[in-house]
């Protein structure tokens, strides 16, 4: 699911090539382990009810309105499905879509050869 | 020859060397029972600024600290290694609705070791609010003044000369043009080498943080620290404090299950940051007969405008915000619709990725251009009218706390006009394409378009990209105890022995960057805390006084 909503949310960041993409995705699915291990238990909490409500078929059709599974859905599936959380007028589906967002965003520039790759030149 | 950043000093780990008594975390394990003068809970700046004082005084103090001591040669200029160990909740606080994302330290030195040195007086305007509405008749100008001063001479707050860097000369450049008034900003930096990490621990030790200052002064002469060690309660007998209960923690903060610390005092300062004082506080069940604890919680809401420019801005190289204009504060009544201060904020990709709007191509086309990128935030000043009550800290069911901080029109009022003149500013800069940071926001190619756009956007939680870096409130201090939770000295108005010294002591938002505020002010009160609790007289930065 997050190697579905990384695609989504990068776009072109993420390379094409089906080997490096594959490697580039399964680092950053380490990443965002990494990342969530260094949340507060609380917040761990709420994002495993969330990935739980996610991967759940039924639960996910309900939720986000995607009718195939993550893997075998298009970018632009998958970001239809977001911007269905977004433009929710209910708050924990604008909250999943930000959560999402967030999780993706920073795990993904967590590696700097990422950062390095939208011409940030740091640290000084 | 050039100086690199490995060989300099690092203090802390000189200050361990010395002897320095810091225990738990990799330090070693916490002793069952302390004794001691004062403990005081937390390391920030408030609690930096009381350590030093107290020990000065002669006075035997305890320092318990949530997060790990970290020193410049931990610090590599890394968002992924800062944000986990150096803020709260890995920098994934968040209000109770997740609207706002909150920045706060977690670490020795508390939020002072990784903000951005943007040090301003409390505001007059703001002093006056609380003189008339919380009967503070001390808090003006000709009484603070000298504890400002003090803090000021203390860690070398002074007007930085150097020029400032692409992000912040483009906010000086536009405001010029629209004939705003902008000015630059004090910082409290000694040899600073412009390298902009302020926010991922200061590599080179410049920034006179708490970290680098009144912690080791304090440790030098004998205080006690604690680490990745908190605070659970408070033990509350008879209408005094008779000390408190600590446990060790995980990184993430999950408690170790290992053994904890009772710490006996006579004396103890919570000086843990607004949210996590008035939490611990509520953990204690003290007493709150007016209702006032966890109250009033504000948070400067901040949004933010990105302008892409033809030339390289760079966001994340030289210091990180030195221009600021309070155009939009100074030309309205401080109770009047919500003004705004607005400063130019550093930009690092792994927070700018998160603080930029839009997924899929939208938000690829913006970072692919991140090194033109150009940022202006607005910090609305809440606090000072009927539709701006703040916010209030509550307890989860684990005891750590969230703070509920109700959004309202008010306060989108205020949003809107600010993208409006962030966007203004920054066309008049040069810019070719702004982008409020909205989730709906798009690139406008000229202000009249900005402009349309920002006026048709639905101010609406979610949508709108809202962060707070300044939390303060929460266990007000005022002169009489139905306004209030601590007196005008920063005790506890039903807990003799209990003092609050940091950002929670504030009635109102500061309408500025908070640190000095709380430096100048804890100043006051802990000087006259040591005076009480010892008969001796102190001063920052000079040698103890002897008996």
């Amino acid at each position: 699911m997050f190697s579905a909503v990384a695609i989504a949310v990068l776009d072109d960041l993420v390379p094409t090539p089906p080997q490096t993409r594959l490697a580039a995705l399964a680092a950053h699915c380490d990443r965002l382990d990494a990342s969530i291990a260094g949340f507060t238990p609380a917040t761990q909490a709420e994002i495993a009810q969330l990935t739980a409500l996610l991967c759940t078929p039924p639960a996910r059709l309900a939720f986000t309105g995607l009718a195939t599974d993550w893997g075998q859905a298009s970018a632009d599936q998958v970001r239809q499905a977001l911007f269905g959380l977004r433009d929710s007028s209910l708050a924990l589906r604008q909250q999943s879509y930000g959560a999402l967002r967030e999780l993706t965003n920073g795990a993904w520039f967590a590696d700097p050869a990422n950062a390095s790759a939208i011409g940030y030149t740091g640290p000084t | 020859m050039t100086i690199k950043i490995e060989d300099l000093s690092d203090p802390i780990a000189e200050g361990l060397a010395r002897g320095w008594k810091v225990m738990g975390g990799k330090r070693g394990p916490l002793p069952a029972m302390l004794d001691c003068d004062v403990a005081i809970v937390g390391t920030g700046a408030g609690a930096g600024i009381t350590a030093e004082l107290l020990t000065a005084a002669g006075l035997d103090v305890v320092l318990i600290e949530e997060g790990p001591l970290k020193s410049s040669r931990d610090f590599h200029q890394r968002e992924a290694e800062a944000y986990p160990t150096l803020y709260q909740e890995s920098l994934g606080r968040k209000t109770a609705d997740k609207a706002i994302n909150i920045l706060q330290g977690r670490c020795v030195g508390g939020s002072t070791t990784v903000n951005w040195t943007s040090s301003f007086r409390t505001p007059s305007a703001t002093l006056a609010w609380w003189r008339e509405h919380f009967a503070l008749p001390e808090m003006d100008d000709d009484t603070l003044g000298p504890w400002f001063l003090q803090a000021e001479q203390r860690l070398s707050i002074v007007p930085w000369l150097a020029a400032p860097n692409a992000n912040n000369d483009k906010l000086r450049l536009g405001a010029a043009r629209l004939g705003i008034p902008a000015a630059a900003i004090l910082r409290n930096v000694k040899g600073c080498w412009n390298l902009g990490s302020c926010g991922l621990g200061c590599p080179t030790n410049a920034k006179q943080s708490m970290l680098v200052t009144t912690i080791p002064t304090a440790l030098d002469r004998g205080a006690r620290l604690l680490i990745e060690t908190r605070v659970e309660r408070l033990q509350i007998e008879g209408g005094r404090v008779t000390g408190l209960l600590a446990v060790p923690v995980a990184p993430n903060s999950a408690a170790t299950g290992g053994a904890g610390v009772k710490v006996r005092a006579k004396h103890v300062v919570v000086a843990g940051g607004a949210i996590n004082t008035p939490a611990l506080l509520l953990r204690s069940a003290a007493p709150d007969p007016h209702q006032r604890l966890g109250r009033r919680t504000f948070l400067h809401p901040v949004v933010g405008s990105t302008a892409l420019f033809e030339e390289r801005i760079e966001g994340w190289h030289g210091a990180p915000q030195t221009i600021y204009t309070d155009h939009f504060l100074d030309t309205q009544p401080i109770d009047g619709p919500v003004g705004y201060k607005l400063e130019a904020p550093p930009l690092h990709p792994l927070m700018s990725s998160i603080a930029f709007t839009g997924i899929g191509p939208d938000l690829t086309a913006t970072l692919k251009r991140f090194p033109h990128t150009q940022a202006v935030l607005a910090l609305l000043r809440d606090g000072f009218h009927e539709q701006s009550q703040g916010g209030r800290v509550m307890l989860r069911d684990d005891g750590s706390p969230v703070l509920d901080y109700p959004l309202n029109d008010y306060l989108f009022d205020g949003m809107r006009r600010a993208l409006l003149s962030m966007a203004e500013i920054q066309f008049a800069a040069g810019a070719q394409t702004v982008i409020p940071l909205h989730e709906h926001g798009r690139p406008a190619a000229n202000w009249a378009e900005s402009k349309a756009q920002i006026n048709a956007l639905p101010m609406k939680p979610y949508l709108l990209r809202i962060l707070s870096a300044h939390v303060m409130g929460g266990c007000g201090i005022a002169g009489r105890p139905e306004l209030g939770v601590v007196r005008p000295d920063g005790r506890h108005w039903q807990l003799e022995n209990l003092s609050v010294h940091d950002g929670s002591l504030f009635p109102t938002s500061i309408g500025a960057n908070p640190q000095l505020s709380v430096y100048g002010l804890t100043a006051m009160l802990a000087t006259r805390l040591a005076r009480e609790l010892s008969g001796r007289d102190v001063r920052l930065g000079a040698a103890p006084t002897t008996g």
